[in-house]
């Protein structure tokens, strides 16, 4: 297992150091930093100067050396458009993307698993095929298009909930939070559904197909023969067996509601980092694309390792040596 | 058991008894019968072997009844009787007492029968404690028993293992165990020993026909391997096209086999030291649950068959000890048997 | 042969299945509809939403026809610059559909073939190519299509002919954000089927391996493959459709479902739903038909489910 765990750890460096260079080209070959940021009147001095002070003129490796002992310093340089230090613009909208996709991903799993589980035991009900049929317009929705109709029917129709920003907002020691706040809860509300929609769905149904299978497995069927109850059928062993796959697969959905995020934030101008991302794409301001890459990468990369790890700590046949069965 | 003693066994008060048992399954192509007219009875503590082809309907009769038959297959008509009551259309919760307590089943592959995520020791303990009142150490205990007695070295250590850990051979001894639990009247086993190894069937056979005499538990044993049944049952029954060809005490039907099926069977197994060069074997193949001929499902490909048996079913008719569903022994119920 | 061939398939479980479902069979109506519309957008639709001489801003922000000031001409409106709903959506659709199914051709094309070469030749290319497969798999696709589409636009120098080659990059890079499903499943069928005995026959007589691969191997993975795509089209229409609704998708001249949302979604608070009901209403109409009938066929094709 340690042997498993390294060779992960190794994956990961490896990964990061990929999306370093993808990001480094950015930079390299995407426009010219320098007009970007003195504009199109500055002088060939200003520009001479500005090159060196970028390091610009150096060998291609050694800026790539600086790039990466920067960037794992969380220093990327100054943003084009905004002239501000990237690091602090992304500080300042972690928090807010971080705790959309928080809110998005419980939401998911609180109400995509127990939909999912009664979709499987009452096949045939009426309910059941209603959430079905639900999930399946679920499934064909944009979260773009979901976020707009959420958006048109109850803050234009009914003007019950907020549709943009984030509301008041409390610093938490460098941590701006509007989870303390009820105008926050109600501009959190909407987005969030938004957000979780997709995932809910795609829940409800890994959890339901999962189900169906392992109810039609021989140890259930032994199960129910050696007269166990259906609580101890149904929620004991079907459950159980049915979340192991599941649990791992929504952690790796973690990642995907982070990048969803950039599509929800847009639609309700939610002031996170998907937001930024996206301005950034559309002006061509490389230092944050580079810096969401990098930083999306390390999230992505880390919650794949958890997931790996879990596997471990939820699956008995992965962990136990075999060594101790007798033959 | 020999002849008196079955005598007495059949006289007494049958544990099971299965009557005209019609299992169909509706298909877009028609209803299918997968079983049609299954009729048999099994005595307290005896071993009723079930033989035939794949396909013949011997694990959709265990599994009739226990009740765990899989939607759409369902029981058309007929009785299922446990101690003279009927337990076929049960309502689901007394059906669920049933199952375990009086019943118990084993299946053909140890692996996929337990839970992987779950100890040994957690899945006896929580069947024990489903139908005897137990405490919590009182079931541990009793589990460590049950181990012990199927032939699991150290059970005390070894019932906190996950079913992995297990051999195949002894994965199958802990469904045994599991099966036994609560002591029920009759097991269902259901190709026990299929997926063994050879060497270690013998083994398994031996620990149940053990087990089972030991607690007078009777035993319904589904199984394609002669050789078993000669080992191990009392009676046995031939099943073919979804119906009984023959029932009768083991050595009747092997040794004197009456019905053309079960001849051909026998006739195919391989003898050691028989100096056939080629193995007989039964022309054509058992026929498809949509094509069953008319009148005798053998017909087709029996040596001895006349008009009769492409127009009429045969009943099970008595010959000798045994029943057999053949027109060529219906003379035997005017000559009158000893029977 | 080809009479036969049709009443197999009539005869067969996959048409039972069909029939016998009135979801799958309104499904396919509604695609079908859809996708001749779309298909036809050019010679069906009242109006010719491009021709800028026959626009008229004295048209602008009408209401559907059956509303108070709507015009019979512009059944569902039209919008800001004076373009008839309709027949934008018939054509937004069509350029939908066509970056849908050129995308997941594009992603079936790469990952059959890389998922062959995988799975056949094996050694070091297999497990190169895997390594990036799982890498790529950690990631939403929707984030590369979107990195690569991003960064394509902004690398590339904006010219007249920036059309066509947006359209291009667009499609390629929904497409390479999708092509790993595919190549996974090829590659798992590639290796059973290599050591097959009727492979290794063909490799004794002498058949080259190329000819292995599309002769033996292919046509045991198609099930599957489909099954993947009637899915990814759904994905890669929501894909485009987000895309464009976020402004680096299809260029501005050929506008999208997407583009057309987004920018209805200007005139939210003022009143002109229309601009965004009708094209969200046909998003979603042709998202659902097409994963309906992706789900039918899925469950029709599944063995363990007959």
């Amino acid at each position: 297992m340690l042997a498993f765990i390294v060779r992960r750890l190794l994956q990961a460096v490896v990964v990061m150091g990929v999306v370093a260079l993808v990001s480094f080209s950015l930079f390299q070959f995407v426009g010219d930093p320098v007009t970007a940021m003195l504009g199109q009147d500055a002088t060939e001095e200003q520009r001479v100067q500005l090159r060196q002070d970028l390091g610009l003129n150096d060998p291609v490796p050694v800026q790539f050396a600086a790039f990466v002992r920067n960037a794992v310093q969380g220093d990327f340089g100054v943003s084009y458009r905004q002239g501000r230090k990237v690091s602090e613009l992304i500080q300042e909208r972690l928090p807010a993307t971080l705790e959309l996709s928080l809110a998005a991903a419980l939401l998911a799993l609180l109400v995509g698993i127990p939909m999912g589980v009664y979709t499987a035991l009452r096949r045939r009900s009426f309910l059941a095929n209603f959430f079905l049929a639900i999930s399946l317009v679920g499934v064909s929705l944009p979260t773009f298009l979901i976020g707009i109709l959420l958006i048109l029917v109850f803050a234009v129709f009914l003007g019950w909930l907020p549709s943009f920003g984030r509301g008041e907002t409390v610093d938490f020691g460098g941590w701006g939070t509007s989870l303390l706040t009820a105008d926050g809860w109600a501009h959190l509300v909407l987005p969030s559904i938004t957000l979780a929609l997709f995932q809910m769905t795609l829940i409800m149904r890994l959890v339901r197909s999962e189900m169906l299978e392992v109810l039609r497995t021989d140890y259930i069927k032994f199960a129910r023969a050696r007269g166990l109850s259906d609580r101890a059928v149904y929620f004991g062993h079907a459950l159980r067996n049915t979340l192991v796959p599941v649990i791992t697969i929504t952690g790796l959905q973690i990642g995907s509601i982070i990048a969803f995020a950039i599509i929800t934030e847009t639609v309700f101008q939610w002031p996170g980092m998907g937001l930024l991302f996206i301005q950034s794409v559309q002006v061509a301001d490389i230092p944050i694309m580079a810096a969401y890459l990098c930083l999306i990468a390390l999230i992505f990369v880390v919650i794949n390792l958890v997931v790996d790890l879990l596997y471990f700590v939820v699956d008995p046949r992965l962990r136990v040596e075999r060594a101790t069965s007798a033959h | 058991m020999n002849s008196i003693q079955a005598a007495q066994a059949a006289s007494s008060a049958p544990l099971l008894e299965v009557r005209n048992l019609v299992v169909e399954f509706p298909t877009r192509r028609g209803v299918l019968r997968a079983l049609d007219d299954v009729s048999f009875t099994i005595s307290p503590g005896e071993v009723l072997g079930v033989v035939g082809e794949s396909g013949a309907g011997k694990s959709l009769t265990g599994a009739s009844i226990i009740g765990l038959l899989e939607p759409p297959g369902r029981i058309a008509s007929g009785q299922i009787l446990l101690n003279g009551e009927r337990i076929d259309h049960l309502d689901p919760a007394r059906m669920r007492r049933i199952r375990g307590k009086e019943i118990g089943a084993i299946f053909q592959d140890p692996l996929t029968s337990l839970n992987p995520l779950y100890t040994v020791g957690r899945q006896l303990i929580e069947t024990i404690q489903t139908h005897l009142d137990l405490t919590a150490t009182q079931a541990r205990a009793r589990a460590v028993e049950l181990l012990a007695s199927t032939g699991i070295p150290a059970p005390e250590a070894r019932i906190d293992h996950y079913p992995h850990q297990f051999s195949g051979g002894m994965r199958q001894r802990v469904v045994i165990a599991l099966a036994l639990a609560a002591q029920p009247k009759l097991i269902v086993a259901d190709e026990p020993t299929t997926a063994l190894d050879v060497s270690i069937q013998a083994q398994i056979i031996a620990l149940l026909k053990t087990l089972c005499r030991e607690h007078g538990t009777a035993v319904m044993l589904v199984t394609h391997d002669m050789g078993v049944i000669a080992e191990t049952a009392d009676r046995v029954a031939v099943m073919y096209a979804g119906r009984v060809a023959e029932i009768g005490p083991v050595a009747d039907v092997i040794h004197r086999p009456k019905h053309p099926y079960t001849v051909g069977l026998m006739g195919s197994i391989p003898a050691v030291g028989s100096t056939k060069d080629r193995l007989a074997q039964i022309d054509g193949a058992m026929p498809r649950l949509g094509a069953i001929p008319q009148g005798c499902a053998f017909n087709p490909r029996c040596p001895m068959a006349f008009d009769e048996c492409r127009s009429r079913r045969p009943d099970l008719m008595p010959s000798g000890q045994s029943r057999v569903a053949c027109w060529l022994h219906e003379d035997a119920l005017t000559q009158g048997s000893a029977a | 042969m080809s009479t036969s061939a049709l009443s197999r398939f009539l005869d067969s479980d996959i048409y039972f299945s069909f029939r016998r479902s009135p979801v799958a069979m309104g499904a396919t109506l509604v695609a079908l509809v859809m996708m001749l519309g779309a298909i036809f957008a050019p010679w069906i639709s009242p109006h010719d939403p491009f021709d800028l001489r026959n626009l008229d801003l004295n048209n602008a922000l009408l209401p559907p026809a059956w509303e108070e000031q709507g015009q019979g001409s512009y059944p569902l409106g039209t919008d800001d610059q004076g373009r008839d709903v309709l027949s934008t959506i018939l054509h937004g659709s069509r350029i939908s559909l066509l970056v849908g199914l050129a995308s997941v051709a594009f992603a079936m094309f790469m990952g059959i073939a890389l998922g062959l070469l995988s799975g056949y030749i094996g050694g070091r290319l297999d497990a190169f190519i895997m390594r990036v497969a799982d890498v790529q798999l950690s990631f939403p696709a929707i984030l590369i299509a979107l990195l690569i589409n991003g960064v394509a636009r902004a690398a590339l120098p904006a010219d007249a002919n920036m059309d066509t080659m947006a359209l291009g990059v667009l499609i390629g890079s929904i497409g390479l954000a999708n092509w790993v499903q595919y190549a996974r499943t090829v590659r798992g069928s590639t290796l059973v089927e290599k050591n097959r005995e009727y492979v290794q026959a063909a490799r004794v007589i002498g058949v080259g391996p190329i000819a292995i691969m599309l002769r033996h191997v292919l046509p045991n993975v198609l099930g599957p493959v489909l099954v993947i795509a009637t899915i990814n089209v759904a994905t890669a229409i929501i894909t485009e459709a987000t895309l464009s609704f976020l402004g680096v998708g299809v260029p501005p001249t050929s506008p999208s479902l997407g583009t057309m949302i987004n920018n209805g979604n200007n005139f939210l608070y003022s009143g002109e739903w229309w601009l965004v009901i009708f094209p969200g209403a046909a998003l979603i109409l042709l998202c659902m038909s097409v994963n309906l009938l992706g789900d039918w066929l899925r469950d029709a094709l599944n063995p363990k489910l007959q």
